[in-house]
């Protein structure tokens, strides 16, 4: 099988008046469809330059990434929901559409149908300010689902959440994402939530980034729920390699 | 949301915010009554100088007079209207240099060094030029308020633009919006907390304009008036001038500020 993405050989320099930064060096990698992979990395690291240069927001210094087939549709959610305060839930959530002008009925019925079916269906013409983090993060998913992305990008969707919601709304995410099948890449600090989420965790070394290690996860009750496989035997090991391999000090 | 009936606590909380409110009112209505019989009796009993102060009662009978006589209302509708168009021309204007700003970034790095020297300068000083360019009639009242108004309208709504999260910027690219659908759908509107507080500002400024305006040039309005009375020193018009201005333009301000705090209920803030 083909990968959906091969991004090869990627490096990105940023320059300021002040000095040039070398965020991301020799970065390699095959993105199959259907995948969950998690980027794990220390803080800084270049995990949010990969994801926009994935997404095409900004070009690599080199290096390329090669989309096989049609260039897939991307989606990308920040780590912010970034929903604006002045239109609806429901406007908010169809906000790409109305961009794009795909807001035909067709897209608008999905938009509804995925409103009803995260539980978002009575705050529909709410403003955002009413509902709590864990619903306009869900919101926030459903503007970018509503696009039909074949590839999800997710930029540390959940830190902005306190941990209990954080728990919840990765679960939720997660078996959204996996029941629509889509391939996803996920960035974040958490290495329990890497681990819970993705089939694949890549760790990346400090900056500049490259890839240190990447684990394929495979835990033994086969299961879909996060808080479920958080309980699996073997996520401890996986645990315990991917905190080796950060290598992270408090200094 | 909560449909039980509020706690006896809170119901004396409320009746405590409400009894504070009263007597602040009080109080301000108080002093206000207060300095106004003092000016009175003082100027009765020849504490001060009438001639110079004016008094109350006779600013009251100037008004009357005005009134009668069909003044005012000429002259208040000329600087209502004056001040009004001087502050709607200044808002578009002003909206629409910052946006080509904002749309233009090279530009308006150019235009930095003079839209601060242009902020800096004294505005009335531009007063003689004005006429001599617009000739003394409304036009120059209206040039001078525009005068007045634009350059920190320009720079406030600006400001404004430019403060909008990066991150919202960047979600309007991962939906490639183009440049106009960025700033209509989420700029503008995302600077309306902004554009508001900058409406505030320019009420006020627009009154100071067209004022200054009409102690130049002009034979009506209340800028006029005020500055014929104090011509022929006759201050009971002179003050009586004043007070109707400082009405309007409270009049003015309350309407943009309720504007303000009905915009800001609608979406939570
Ligand atoms: N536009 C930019 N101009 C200059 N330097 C930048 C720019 N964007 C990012 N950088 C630098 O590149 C490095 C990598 O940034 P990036 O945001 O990709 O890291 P990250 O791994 O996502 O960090 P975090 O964990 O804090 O989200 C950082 O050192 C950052 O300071
Ligand atoms: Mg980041």
């Amino acid at each position: 099988m083909k990968p959906l993405v091969e991004i090869q050989n990627i490096s990105k320099v940023y320059h300021t008046v002040n000095e040039e930064t070398v965020a991301i060096e020799g970065f390699s990698m095959n993105v199959y469809k259907g995948d969950f992979i998690a980027i794990v990395g220390p803080s800084g690291c270049g995990k949010s330059t990969i994801l926009s240069i994935i997404a095409g927001l900004t070009p690599p210094t080199g290096g390329e990434c090669i989309f096989n087939g049609n260039k897939p549709s991307i989606g990308y959610m920040l780590q912010k929901d970034h929903l604006l305060p002045w239109r609806t839930i429901f406007k908010n959530a169809t906000l790409g559409l109305e961009i794009q002008k795909k807001d035909n009925e067709e897209n608008i019925e999905y938009v509804k149908e995925l409103l009803k079916t995260y539980g978002l269906e009575e705050f529909m013409n709410s403003y955002p300010y009413q509902l709590s983090g864990g619903m306009r993060q869900r919101a926030a998913l459903i503007r970018t689902l509503a696009l039909k992305p074949e590839i999800l990008l997710l930029d540390e969707p959940f830190s902005a959440l306190d941990y209990q919601t954080r728990l919840a709304v990765s679960d939720d995410i997660g078996k959204i994402i996996h029941s629509q099948n889509k391939t996803a890449l996920l960035v974040t600090h958490d290495i329990s939530e890497a681990i819970s989420l993705a089939d694949k965790v890549v760790v990346m070394s400090k900056r500049p980034a490259t890839i240190k290690s990447i684990y394929e996860i495979n835990l033994t009750p086969h299961t879909l729920s996060c808080i479920e496989r958080r309980k699996a035997k073997e996520f401890a090991g996986y645990y315990d390699k991917i905190w080796k391999d950060l290598d992270i000090h408090v200094r | 949301m909560y449909d039980k009936k509020p706690s006896d606590e809170h119901l004396e909380y409320l009746k405590r915010i409400k009894r504070n409110k009263i007597t602040t009112l009080i109080w301000q209505f108080g002093i206000l009554c207060f300095l106004i019989v003092l000016w009175q009796i003082a100027a009765d009993k020849k504490w001060i100088n009438d001639f110079i102060t004016s008094s109350p009662l006779r600013i009251i009978e100037t008004i009357i007079n005005l009134l009668t006589k069909g003044q005012l209302f000429t002259h208040l509708f000329t600087t209502l209207g004056e001040s009004i168009i001087g502050f709607i021309l200044g808002m578009l204007i002003g909206t629409v240099v910052s946006v080509l700003l904002w749309w233009f970034p090279s530009a308006a790095k150019v235009c930095d060094p003079y839209l601060v020297v242009l902020n800096a300068l004294p505005k009335i000083a531009l007063g003689p030029v004005i006429i001599i360019w617009a000739g003394a009639g409304v036009k120059s009242i209206i040039i001078m308020t525009l005068a007045i108004s634009l350059i920190t309208t320009i720079i406030g709504i600006y400001a404004g633009l430019k403060s909008v999260d990066e991150e919202k910027l960047m979600l309007m690219q991962t939906f490639k919006a183009s440049k106009k659908q960025t700033l209509f759908k989420v700029l503008l509107p995302a600077s309306y907390v902004n554009i508001l507080s900058v409406l505030k500002i320019n009420v006020g400024l627009s009154w100071v304009g067209v004022i200054m305006g009409e102690f130049l040039v002009s034979k009506a309005g209340l800028g006029y008036l005020i500055m014929y009375g104090s011509q022929v020193f006759n201050l009971d018009l002179v003050m009586a001038g004043v007070i109707i201005l400082a009405l309007c333009a409270a009049a003015m301000y309350l309407m943009i500020s309720s504007l303000e705090k009905c915009i800001l209920k609608k979406f939570g803030e």
